[in-house]
C-alpha cells in the first residue's frame, strides 16, 4: 500500500508541476498562432445539401481566404467518441478547431483546456467560452423570418408545409420565426408542421411530401440535414421547395426559393487574428449582422417584389426597426409568451420550447 | 477444379500461417488499391492508422474506451447464442442500461459517495439492460413471439423512448434545452487512468468476459447451457427446464449490455445524449460473430474493431477521404476474416 | 385526393421497396439462410440502379444492373454462409455495412443528379375507380408487380418443383440429395436471388421512390425487410400484410400528426415497429410459426 501512495504522491506532484508550467505559459500562449489546418467536426455527410454541406462550401471559403488547409472530419455523432476525434485532429497538426454540434459541447471543452495552444470555435450556444474557446453561434431566427415572407407572399393556396426532424431548439426557433414571418405578410396561411424524427430518412421525407402536397401544400420547408429528396420531390410535383442551412439551388433553379445559410464571412476575421496570434475569446450571437447566416440565392421563379419586400424586411431587421420574437408572441394554447414591445435575449429564444400560434403541429 | 486442385486449396486453407498471412494481406491490399486509385500514397496511410493507434498513448486509450463497450455487447450477442437464441437487440439493451444510469446518478445517487454510488449505478444500468432483454423473453414466454424480431424492433423503439424522455422530461432544465439528462455529479465517475480516457471499466468488461468463459466451460450451468446449445431436443428430455435457461440468459445478456451502457455513462459519457454509444451495440454483434461466439477471443475481436474505428478516424484526418472510406477499410477486414477465420469443417 | 387514398398511396409506395426484399429473403430463409444482406443488396441496387437510370435514361437497363448487382452481394452472403461457415447473421451486418461504405464511397458523384423521368403508367379504367383507383392503378411498372410478386413467389415456392427443391433445402438437405440434386447449389441460387429482389426494391426506392439517390437512404429498411419474414411465417402470401403494414404505419406516422391527432409525435415515430411488434404478437398466439428447420439454429455451431 506504502509503494502506491508513494506513487499517487509522485503521480500527483508531477501533475502539479505540469499544471504550474501550463499556468507560466499561459501568459504567451497564442491559441491557433501560425495555425496551418484548421478542423472542421460534423455529424452528417458533407454532400448533404444540407447543415454539414453548408459548412463543406464555407471551409472553402476559408481555406481560400485565410490560405490553410480544412480538415473535415465527416459522421462524428454527437457523443464522447468527439473526445479523441479532435486530439486526433490536432495531433496531426490542426491549430484552430471548429466543433459544429451540440452533442461536441463538454468532450471540446475538455480538449480545449488540454490545449490551451489551439483554438476553438464552437457553434451551440454555451456559456463554455472562455479562454481559449469561443461561440459563434449563428442565430437562424432572422433568416427564417426572411423565408416566412417570402412564403407568405409566394403562396397561392396560403398552405405551407415544414418537414422538421426533432424539435432541438434550432428547429423550433426556425419553425415559429417562420410562421411570424408568414403571418406577417399573410393573415390566411397556414403552416402544417410534420416531424419525421430523423435527420436524413429519404423514405420519410418523401411520404411526407406526398401528404402535404396532397393536403394543398405549394410551398414545403424543411428542417433537415439532407434536403435533396424534398426538393426533388417537390420539383418532380411542380410545388416549390426551401432549403435549409445551405444553398441548394443547383437542384432545381425553377422551384428553389431560397434558404437559410450559414456563412463564412463573420469567422474569417476572428480566425485571422487567431492565426496571426492574435486570438481573442469571442462570443459572437447573431446573424447576417455578424455575417454568421445568411439567406441563400433566390430562385429563379421569385418575382422581383417578392425579392424587394423580403430585401426591405432585411433592411428593418439589420436597423434594429424589427425584432424576429418582439411581443407579443401568442403560444398555441394561446397564452401571451413575450409581451407587446418585448424583446427577448438570445438565450430566450434559444429556451422556447413551445410553437408560436398559427401552426398545425405539437412538440411532444 | 480438378480434385487434386480442391484438395490442396483446402490444405492451403487450413494452413494456420497462410490463413493468418491472407488475414492481414488481403484487406490492406485491397484497401491499398482503393487509395491507389483515389491518388493517396498508401503506405503513409497505412504509417498514419498505425501510429494513431500504437504511436500515442491516448490514441490507445480511445482504443481501450471503445473496445470496453465493444466486449460487453459482443456477450451480449454471444450468451443467447449459446443456448439457440438470437439476440440482436444489444444496441438497444446497451442504450437503454446507459439512460438508467444517467437517470440513477442524476437522482437519487446523486449525493451518494463513489463507493455506494457507482455499484448502484452500475446496477440500474444492467437492470435497464435486463428489462429491455426481458421485454422479448416475455413475448417468447408468454405470446411464443420469436425473440430474433422482437429484439430488433425494440432496437428501434427504445431509440424513441430514449428521445421521448431527453426532449422531454429528462431534459437539463441548464442545459440550453438540447436533448441531454443532468450531468452525472463529478464523485460518481470512473477517474481516467494514465492521462488516456481509458478508466476501470476495461477491467470489469475482460474480468466480466473471463467470468463468462469460465461460467460456460467449468461449471455445471455452463455444461446445462452448452447442453441446450448443442441440442436443445435432447436438452429437454434430460430433464432440462429448456425454457427457463433461456429466459435467463437472454436476460442476463441484456444485463450485460446495460452495464456496457453504465460505463459508458459513469466513465466518458457523463449524461445520456441521444446519440451516446450508437452503434456500439451493431458492432459488439459482429464482434461476436468473427470469433464464432468464443468470449475469450470476443476480447480480442473488441480490440481489433475499437482498434479499426480510431484508426480509421486518423485515415480520414489524414487523407481527407469521406468517412465511408473507414466503414469500407473496417468491412473488408471482417469480411476476409470470416470467410477465413474457421477451419473449413471436413 | 381524399384522405384514405393518399395514406393508400403512401402506403405502397413505402411498402413496395420492402415487399421485394422480403420476398427476396424469404426464398433465402426457405432455403436455410438468413440474408440480412438484403440491405446491402438494396443499397448497392439503389445506387448502381440510380447511376444507370441517370446515364443511360433506361429504366430497364437500371433494372436489370441493379439486380445484377444485388445478386452479387448476395453471392458474396451465399459464400460466406454456405462455403466458409460463417454466421449468417453476422455476416448479414458486415454485407449491410459494406455496401453501406462502397455506396457512400462510389456514389458521391450521384448525389448532386436528378432523374426526373416520369414512370407512372396509369392503368386505363382501373385508375378511375373512386377512392383505390389512383392509389392502386396509377403506378409504375415495378409497383405493378410487386401486387403479384407474393402470388409468383408462393406458386413458385410450393407449386414448383424448383421451389419445392428450394423448401427441402431449408428442412431436410438430405432429401435433397437423395433425389440427385446439390443442396449447395440450390441454397447458393437461393441466396443470389434474395439478392436480386432486393436489389431491383433498391432501384425501386431510389428512382421511383425517393428520385434519387442519398447516402444510407435505405436506413434499414432491408434489415426491416429480413426481419419481416418472420412476421410472415416464411409465408409468401402473407408478405402482402407484412411490408404493408410497415408501409401504413410510415404512411400514418405522417398522417396523424398532420391531423393533429393527439398522440405524442415519439409515438408515431414508434409506430412502423409497434405495429409489427403487434401483429407478431397476433400471430404468434394464434399459430405456431412454420419456421424452416435449419434456420431455427441460427448461429451454425459453437465451437
Amino acid at each position: 500500500m506504502s509503494n502506491f501512495r508513494k506513487f499517487m504522491a509522485i503521480l500527483l506532484s508531477a501533475c502539479m508541476v505540469f499544471s504550474f508550467c501550463a499556468f507560466a505559459d499561459e501568459a504567451e500562449v497564442h491559441p491557433g498562432e501560425g495555425a496551418t489546418k484548421i478542423g472542421i467536426i460534423l455529424g452528417g455527410n458533407k454532400e448533404d445539401y444540407g447543415f454539414n454541406y453548408g459548412f463543406y462550401k464555407m471551409a472553402e471559403q476559408m481555406e481560400e481566404e485565410l490560405g490553410v488547409e480544412a480538415v473535415i472530419k465527416e459522421n462524428v455523432p454527437g457523443n464522447s467518441n468527439v473526445e479523441g476525434v479532435i486530439e486526433e485532429l490536432i495531433n496531426q497538426g490542426c491549430g484552430i478547431i471548429i466543433p459544429t454540434q451540440f452533442g461536441y459541447l463538454e468532450f471540446s471543452k475538455n480538449v480545449a483546456e488540454r490545449h490551451p495552444d489551439v483554438a476553438f470555435y464552437s457553434i451551440p450556444l454555451t456559456d463554455y467560452n472562455g479562454g481559449n474557446f469561443s461561440t459563434m453561434h449563428g442565430t437562424i431566427q432572422d433568416i427564417w423570418y426572411l423565408e416566412g415572407v417570402l412564403a407568405g407572399l409566394y403562396t397561392e393556396t396560403n398552405n405551407i408545409g415544414f418537414i422538421a426532424s426533432l424539435p432541438i431548439p434550432d428547429v423550433i426557433v426556425a419553425i415559429n420565426a417562420f410562421t411570424l414571418g408568414i403571418q406577417s405578410v399573410n393573415d390566411e396561411a397556414q403552416v402544417n408542421l410534420v416531424f419525421t424524427g430523423s435527420w436524413d430518412d429519404t423514405g420519410l421525407q418523401t411520404t411526407s411530401c406526398n401528404q402535404l402536397i396532397n393536403d394543398g401544400a405549394d410551398i414545403i420547408a424543411p428542417f433537415q440535414d439532407s434536403t435533396k429528396t424534398i426538393i426533388e420531390i417537390c420539383a418532380a410535383n411542380g410545388i416549390h421547395a426551401f432549403g435549409c442551412n445551405s444553398d441548394a439551388k443547383e437542384l432545381d433553379p425553377e422551384t428553389w426559393l431560397s434558404a437559410c445559410e450559414n456563412t463564412a464571412d463573420g469567422w474569417i476575421p476572428y480566425m485571422k487574428d487567431a492565426i496571426d496570434g492574435k486570438y481573442e475569446t469571442a462570443n459572437v450571437i447573431g446573424s447576417f449582422d455578424v455575417g454568421l447566416e445568411d439567406l441563400a440565392s433566390y430562385g429563379d421563379s421569385v418575382p422581383q417584389e417578392i425579392i424587394d419586400k423580403v430585401e426591405e424586411t432585411k433592411q428593418q431587421i439589420n436597423d434594429g426597426d424589427l425584432y424576429v420574437f418582439e411581443g407579443p408572441v401568442t403560444a398555441q394554447d394561446g397564452t401571451v409568451k413575450f409581451e407587446e414591445g418585448y424583446r427577448p435575449s438570445f438565450e430566450e429564444i434559444n429556451n422556447i420550447d413551445w410553437l408560436v400560434e398559427g401552426v398545425n403541429g405539437s412538440l411532444s | 477444379m480438378s480434385k487434386a486442385g480442391s484438395e490442396y486449396m483446402d490444405k492451403l486453407m487450413n494452413n494456420r500461417l497462410f490463413r493468418a498471412l491472407f488475414i492481414i494481406l488481403f484487406p490492406v491490399t485491397v484497401f491499398g488499391i482503393l487509395l491507389l486509385t483515389e491518388g493517396k500514397n498508401p503506405i503513409e496511410t497505412y504509417g498514419v492508422i498505425l501510429n494513431a493507434v500504437f504511436g500515442s498513448r491516448y490514441g490507445f486509450g480511445e482504443v481501450v474506451v471503445q473496445a470496453t463497450y465493444l466486449i460487453l455487447t459482443s456477450l451480449t450477442a454471444i450468451l443467447p447464442y449459446r443456448v439457440g437464441m438470437a439476440n440482436a437487440g444489444g444496441e438497444g439493451q446497451m442504450a437503454i442500461g446507459a439512460l438508467c444510469t444517467a437517470i440513477a446518478g442524476t437522482t437519487f445517487l446523486s449525493r451518494m459517495p463513489a463507493v455506494i454510488g457507482i455499484p448502484l449505478m452500475m446496477l440500474s444500468g444492467m437492470a435497464g439492460g435486463a428489462i429491455w432483454a426481458g421485454i422479448p423473453v416475455l413475448c417468447k414466454a408468454k405470446f411464443r413471439m420469436n425473440e430474433t424480431l422482437s429484439s430488433i424492433l425494440m432496437n428501434y423503439i427504445s431509440t424513441y423512448f430514449i428521445s421521448f424522455l431527453l426532449y422531454g422530461i429528462l431534459k437539463d432544465p441548464k442545459g440550453w434545452n438540447y436533448p441531454q439528462t443532468m450531468e452525472v455529479a463529478g464523485q460518481l465517475r470512473f477517474r481516467m487512468l494514465f492521462s488516456t480516457r481509458a478508466n476501470v471499466g476495461i477491467l470489469i468488461s475482460i474480468l466480466v468476459a473471463i467470468g463468462c468463459w469460465y461460467i460456460l466451460q467449468k461449471t455445471k450451468i455452463g455444461f446445462t447451457i452448452r447442453t441446450i446449445g448443442g441440442n436443445t431436443t435432447a436438452a429437454v428430455y434430460s430433464g432440462i427446464n429448456v425454457k427457463l435457461v433461456q429466459s435467463a440468459v437472454f436476460t442476463s445478456a441484456g444485463a450485460l449490455a446495460g452495464l456496457a451502457g453504465a460505463i459508458l455513462i459513469i466513465g466518458v459519457e457523463g449524461r445520456m445524449r441521444v446519440d451516446s454509444g450508437t452503434t456500439m451495440g451493431f458492432m459488439g454483434f459482429l464482434a461476436a460473430g468473427i470469433v464464432n461466439n468464443n468470449p475469450l477471443l470476443a476480447i480480442l475481436s473488441a480490440f481489433l474493431i475499437a482498434g479499426l474505428n480510431i484508426a480509421g478516424n486518423a485515415m480520414e484526418i489524414n487523407t481527407g477521404l469521406p468517412s465511408a472510406s473507414i466503414q469500407i477499410l473496417i468491412m473488408l477486414v471482417l469480411l476476409t476474416i470470416m470467410g477465413m477465420g474457421r477451419r473449413k469443417k471436413a | 385526393m381524399n384522405d384514405l387514398t393518399v395514406i393508400l398511396a403512401n402506403m405502397i409506395a413505402a411498402g413496395t421497396p420492402i415487399m421485394y426484399a422480403l420476398l427476396g429473403d424469404m426464398i433465402s430463409q426457405r432455403a436455410g439462410v438468413i440474408s440480412l444482406s438484403v440491405e446491402g443488396s438494396m443499397l448497392v441496387g439503389a445506387c448502381i440502379g440510380f447511376g444507370v437510370a441517370y446515364s443511360t435514361e433506361s429504366m430497364i437497363l437500371a433494372v436489370i444492373i441493379a439486380g445484377i448487382m444485388g445478386g452479387m452481394v448476395g453471392l458474396l452472403q451465399a459464400f460466406l454462409v454456405i462455403d466458409r461457415k460463417t454466421n449468417m447473421m453476422a455476416s448479414g451486418f458486415v454485407l449491410m455495412f459494406f455496401a453501406q461504405g462502397l455506396t457512400a464511397f462510389y456514389g458521391r458523384n450521384l448525389l448532386s443528379v436528378s432523374f426526373r423521368k416520369t414512370l407512372v403508367y396509369p392503368i386505363p379504367f382501373l385508375s378511375e375507380l373512386p377512392v383505390i383507383g389512383q392509389a392502386l392503378f396509377n403506378q409504375d411498372i415495378l409497383t405493378y408487380i410487386s401486387f403479384i410478386l407474393p402470388v409468383i413467389v408462393w406458386f413458385v415456392l410450393f407449386k414448383t418443383k424448383l421451389g419445392l427443391l428450394v423448401c427441402s433445402v431449408g428442412e431436410k438437405p438430405e432429401v435433397t440429395e437423395a433425389y440427385g440434386h446439390d443442396p449447395r447449389k440450390i441454397r447458393y441460387g437461393a441466396v443470389i436471388m434474395a439478392g436480386v429482389l432486393a436489389g431491383i426494391g433498391g432501384v425501386q426506392m431510389s428512382c421511383i421512390y425517393t428520385k434519387g439517390w442519398a447516402n444510407g437512404m435505405i436506413n434499414g429498411r432491408g434489415f426491416i425487410a429480413s426481419a419481416l419474414v418472420i412476421l410472415c411465417s416464411w409465408k409468401p402470401l402473407r408478405s402482402y400484410m407484412a411490408a404493408y403494414l410497415f408501409g401504413l404505419a410510415q404512411a400514418l406516422l405522417v398522417f396523424l400528426q398532420l391531423k393533429g391527432v393527439p398522440i405524442s409525435m415519439y409515438v408515431t415515430m414508434m409506430l412502423p415497429y409497434l405495429l409489427t411488434l403487434a401483429a407478431l404478437g397476433v400471430i404468434s398466439i394464434s399459430k405456431k410459426p412454420s419456421m424452416p428447420e435449419k434456420i431455427k439454429v441460427v448461429s451454425t455451431g459453437t465451437d
